[in-house]
């Protein structure tokens, strides 16, 4: 089982490694299937390995592995280690499945791209950095995987390298990650300090050892400073909008269904460091409620497809946070792997939209697409409806076991059981102003003289059949966990993660009831407002422009943050560096030549100069010995 | 123990250099003849690693008389760390003769007789076990480069080298007094033999010649120009090679010959080196052109190594000596290729480059895999040493560890914006059209470097594992 959890892991990586040292020997589209191929061999393993482990008993599903001591100090040793139980094998089973669906999808729609080799080879080495951040087995191999699909975020946002705003975007998803990377590496220098050890079963155990709480509580808060910046959570969210300028297969692998969702497998893989420091934790939760509120304000107003979907995704993890912040791992769980698929499905109807629209993403200038992309309309559906929790969709079963949670978790989880009806309410509305405003109506202007539909060839059907396969598992994702009737899920997810809130059949009833009707509340509105276009009515003009800029992050981490290194480097620059460092070893020859031009002009070649010197010398000499001896 | 490899690998280079020097080569044969004993002191390097015990202290070493009244002997051999920094000179050495092979220079007697001569100094500045012959190659490191700035550099040569020369001699008479008081004091300058000592005096004399060496902040002065204004090879040989005889020299006689001064004076030496982290971690997010970028994070990356040794546990040691190497290989294959992006654009200034990557993908992808690892993204082996380094001195002081952290966020932005100004955007007015890809011949030349990062990536305990010191 430990092999196949190896080739799970480094087959992606051999065709990425592979694409890059054939280059031109491979074809474009031969590089398409090689990497989906690869992906897919992760996922027959990853379902090998869940075969073997679900005969064994629950406790002893947990087998670890080292191939070699990666890196070593003294004591200190950090083995390439990974670690194969029901938590990382959820993720692997998420992982590579979802991720072969989007890389064969992407086969049709890369098609005609002048670069497609780097792009698969970038999307190989993606889903083996996130495999690797799942099976780790050591806190340090888990922030190299961390750090790796940071990398391959970025590479990919930034495809498109001529675009000035694709490489902004990219770079500012890099440099918030690496924030985020910092504190973890933070966190993990107070663990070796005080446990020497980062493998996960030597730290659990030895919790106890650390020194105070402050440490604890560091600890803990460095690991979710770079979970919030990974899962583009309050104040770190501002990266993912804008990341939204990488291709979509990108946006629906990596920025909606495995990478940003990382920060959640982490409050959940590392619970026993987060339950020593509740606060933390009870932190964690909160940021997600906030953020779950925040995101569903702001997809109000956006007018690119793709950012509602960002901003959505953003609001989702944030119910996750909310979730695994209580302590309800397994729900937390559960609604990352529904999100998975109905996100990963919004996302890849969306590319068919825009590639039948001639790549333009603005929601304004679609309309009445609904006759003329209908299985695309039927998928978008779909999705819409899992996201906004309409039994009996994935999203329904996920997002209300989240919420019915919060309800048993004190006065706390009340409030945030509030934030969270209040967001599904938003999540209906914004999702359904998308869906009325794109397929609603007649067709625009613009939809008549652009669009073209998608010719039932070759690369099309990949995009076509993914997207059906999607639209499948979004329906009946969420029938593998009924709140308060039957949870295998959470019963797998147990002996790593063990749940310290469960809610009545009555707290399940009632958060049910209230969220659907709420939901429902929100398609209504949405349809009041966008569908029988009477949008015109009440008008907030003010609030809604500061929704349009974003709440402000932008321009307060502009004034925050870059400005004042632009500023430092600047005056260091001129006030340091050049007058100083600079100024000084100027100083420095100038006195040297102006030393060595007076002593040369003492050569004056004439006799007399030389004996007039010679005998004043002597002189000298003569009066220091005889005032020595006086 | 009388073991000639250590003084084979010494001797080799310097030997090749005379014979290139003095005798009456045609050009190409010159050249020819140089690289092909680069390559051969490599291999050289190779069978001493296959020789080498690592859990022996002092290997390979050879012991001669030479003064035996003051107690100085030719003395040389390595320990488990000095045969990495030597291996990794060696490569980076190879690479930047091939190099100026490929490119051609002007003289090229005197220059590949000078580079190999240089080779052959460092070699024994990485394992003289005695004082005065550790001053000797010292010195006989120097004096090559001043003249392979002077002759061959740019159009500034002659202010850069000026700088240089005064600051290190300078730093050098600091060091040779320090030598003698140490020497005097301790009957012998033999540096196993030689017991430790609590001369403050003499400590900070030698620490302020590494400091000029590294450079520590403020001692930096020459570092902008002579980086900008030599050939690319002997930019990479400066901050890849030379810069780690300071770190060498820390490591081996300040720290392990006084290590109560050393604990002393711990806050002024990490003060100094978290000033010139994150100053040169500034000024490289601010500098107009390729080869600034890279002298500045030059800077940072010697002052971060300064505080892994500072930290003065097993941690920070480790992980200096592992991030010594990566430094050395990855500043060399930085200022290559800055060498073959000049050679195309005929410029290095980032305003006027920019859209390089379209169309040469073997240059996007080398520079972007560089770029990487130099801002130690996680994984590689660059973040397995600064980690290591930072753990390390988190136990001198958390502090320290957060300034180290704040940096290496410091380290992405200037790297991002280094890599996006030659690759991405828009094409820039300097980058015409027909500017080629990577020659074959580059990529012999720079793919050698990066297969060693790649490989140190999957392996850092390669390294780690495989140390030891005085």
């Amino acid at each position: 089982m430990i092999v196949s959890a190896w080739i799970c892991l480094l087959s992606p990586l051999a065709a990425a490694v592979l694409i890059t040292v054939l280059g031109t020997r491979i074809s474009r589209k031969g590089a398409g299937y090689l990497t989906a191929l690869s992906v897919f061999v992760s996922f027959i393993s990853a379902l090998v390995a869940l075969f073997v482990l679900v005969r064994e008993e629950p406790e002893e599903r947990s087998h670890a592995s080292t191939l070699w001591t990666w890196l070593s100090a003294g004591e200190f040793e950090v083995g390439l280690r990974i670690l194969v139980d029901p938590l990382s094998l959820l993720m692997m089973l998420i992982v590579s499945g979802v991720g072969a669906l989007i890389v064969a999808y992407s086969i049709g729609y890369m098609h005609g791209s002048d670069e497609e080799r780097r792009f698969f080879a970038y999307m190989g080495l993606f889903v083996f950095s996130m495999l690797l951040l799942v099976q780790a087995g050591d806190l340090l191999i888990l922030l190299a995987g961390w750090g790796l699909v940071g990398l391959c975020s970025y590479l990919l946002i930034g495809y498109d390298q001529h675009r000035p705003a694709a490489i902004a975007a990219a770079k500012k998803a890099f440099i918030m990650n690496a924030v985020g990377d910092a504190t973890i590496a933070l966190a993990l220098f107070v663990l070796v300090q005080q446990v020497e050890t980062l493998e996960y079963g030597g730290v659990f155990g030895r919790i106890d050892e650390v020194g105070g709480d402050w440490a604890m509580t560091l600890v803990a808060l460095g690991l979710l400073g770079g979970a919030v910046a990974k899962s583009a959570q309050v104040p770190f969210h501002t990266w993912l909008p804008d990341a939204m300028e990488g291709p979509t297969p990108v946006s629906a692998l990596i920025h909606a269904a495995t990478m940003v969702t990382a920060g959640v497998y982490m409050l959940v893989r590392l619970n026993p460091i987060f339950e020593e420091a509740a606060g933390i934790q009870d932190l964690a939760a909160g940021i997600g409620a906030v953020t779950l509120l925040m995101a569903g304000l702001i997809a109000l107003v956006q007018t690119d497809i793709k950012r509602v979907i960002a901003y959505s995704t953003m609001s989702q993890i944030g119910y996750m946070f909310l979730g695994a912040g209580l302590t309800s791992y397994g729900n937390g769980m559960f609604h990352l792997m529904t999100h998975a698929f109905f996100k990963a499905l919004l996302f890849l109807a969306a590319g068919i939209i825009i590639h039948a629209l001639v790549m333009e993403q603005d929601i304004r200038r679609m309309g009445g697409l609904r006759h003329m992309l209908p299985r695309t309309f039927a998928a978008v559906l779909i999705g819409g409806l899992a996201l906004s929790g309409i039994p009996p969709l994935s999203g329904f079963f996920s997002k209300d076991s989240v919420l019915a949670a919060a309800l048993d978790a004190g006065l706390y989880g009340q409030i945030l059981w509030a934030a969270g009806l209040v967001g599904a309410f938003l999540t209906a509305l914004y999702t359904f102003r998308m869906i009325f405003l794109v397929f609603g109506g007649e067709p625009s202007p613009f939809v008549r003289e652009h669009l073209h539909r998608p010719k039932l060839d070759e690369p099309s059907m990949w995009m076509a059949w993914t997207v059906g396969a999607l639209a499948l598992l979004a329906v009946v994702g969420g029938w593998i966990q009924i709140a308060g009737v039957w949870h295998p899920l959470s019963d797998f997810i147990e002996p790593v993660a063990e749940s310290h809130v469960e809610p009545t059949l009555a707290q399940d009833i009632l958060t049910s009831v209230l969220a659907v009707a709420l939901g429902l509340a929100g398609i209504a509105l949405a349809w009041w407002l966008y569908s029988a276009r009477r949008r015109a009515v009440p008008r907030l003009a003010q609030g809604e422009r500061v929704l349009e800029r974003k709440l402000f992050w932008d321009e307060a981490y502009d004034l925050a943050f870059y400005r004042p290194a632009t500023w430092i480097a600047a005056y260091a620059y001129r006030f340091v560096e050049q007058p100083l460092i600079a100024g000084s070893i100027k100083g420095l020859t100038a006195g040297a030549r102006l030393l060595s031009g007076r002593t040369t002009d003492v050569q004056t070649g004439l006799l007399r100069t030389y004996v007039l010197a010679l005998g004043s010398g002597a002189a000298l000499l003569a009066l220091v010995f005889l005032a020595v001896r006086g | 123990m009388d073991d000639w490899l250590t003084t084979v690998l010494i001797a080799l280079p310097l030997v090749a250099g005379l014979a290139v020097w003095l005798l009456p080569w045609s050009n190409r044969a010159a050249a020819s003849f140089a690289l092909l004993a680069a390559l051969v002191e490599v291999g050289v390097w190779i069978n001493a690693v296959t020789r080498f015990n690592f859990d022996g202290g002092l290997q390979l070493d050879q012991q001669r008389e030479w003064f035996g009244d003051l107690g100085v002997s030719y003395h040389v051999g390595l320990y488990g760390f000095s045969l990495w920094l030597v291996g990794m000179s060696v490569v980076v050495m190879a690479a930047a003769i091939a190099y100026a092979f490929w490119v051609g220079r002007e003289r090229p007697r005197a220059y590949f007789g000078l580079m190999l001569f240089l080779t052959g100094a460092v070699v024994g500045v990485f394992s003289s076990q005695d004082l005065l012959v550790f001053y000797v190659f010292f010195e006989a490191m120097l004096i090559p480069l001043y003249v392979l700035v002077g002759v061959w550099g740019g159009p500034g040569r002659m202010g850069a080298t000026i700088k240089f020369v005064i600051y290190t001699m300078a730093g050098s008479l600091l060091m040779l007094a320090a030598i003698i008081v140490y020497g005097l004091s301790e009957g012998t300058f033999d540096l196993v033999e030689g017991g430790t000592s609590t001369n403050e005096w003499a400590f900070l004399g030698f620490a302020a010649a590494f400091a000029v060496k590294a450079p520590l902040f403020p001692l930096h002065g020459w570092l902008p120009d002579a980086y900008r204004e030599s050939s690319p090879e002997v930019a990479a040989v400066l901050s890849g090679v030379v810069s780690k005889a300071a770190g060498y020299g820390f490591l081996a006689i300040a720290i392990a010959k006084f290590p109560e001064p050393a604990r002393d004076l711990q806050p002024l030496l990490l003060g100094l080196a978290a000033t010139g982290l994150v100053y040169g971690s500034f000024l490289a997010f601010r500098a107009p052109d390729v080869r600034g970028v890279i002298a500045y994070s030059s800077l940072a990356q010697m002052s971060l190594i300064t505080i892994g040794l500072f930290a003065l546990n097993d941690l920070g040691l480790n992980g200096s000596v592992l991030h010594m190497v990566n430094h050395g290989l990855l500043s060399a294959a930085l200022f290559l290729l800055a060498g073959a992006i000049e050679r195309r654009t005929a410029t290095g200034d980032l305003d006027r480059l920019g859209g390089m990557a379209r169309g040469r993908p073997a240059l996007a992808t080398v520079l972007m895999t560089v770029g990487v690892i130099a801002l130690a993204v996680p994984g590689s082996s660059a973040f397995a040493g600064e980690f290591l380094i930072l753990a390390g001195v988190f136990s001198a002081g958390w502090a320290w560890a957060a300034v180290g952290a704040f940096a290496i966020v410091l380290a992405a932005m200037y790297t991002l914006r280094l890599i996006s100004a030659v690759l991405h955007r828009d094409v820039g007015p300097a980058v015409a059209d027909e500017a080629l890809d990577l020659r074959p011949a580059e990529l012999a030349i720079v793919v050698p470097l990066v297969a060693c990062l790649l490989a140190l990536s999957v392996w850092p305990a390669g390294i780690t594992d495989h140390i030891s010191f005085p």
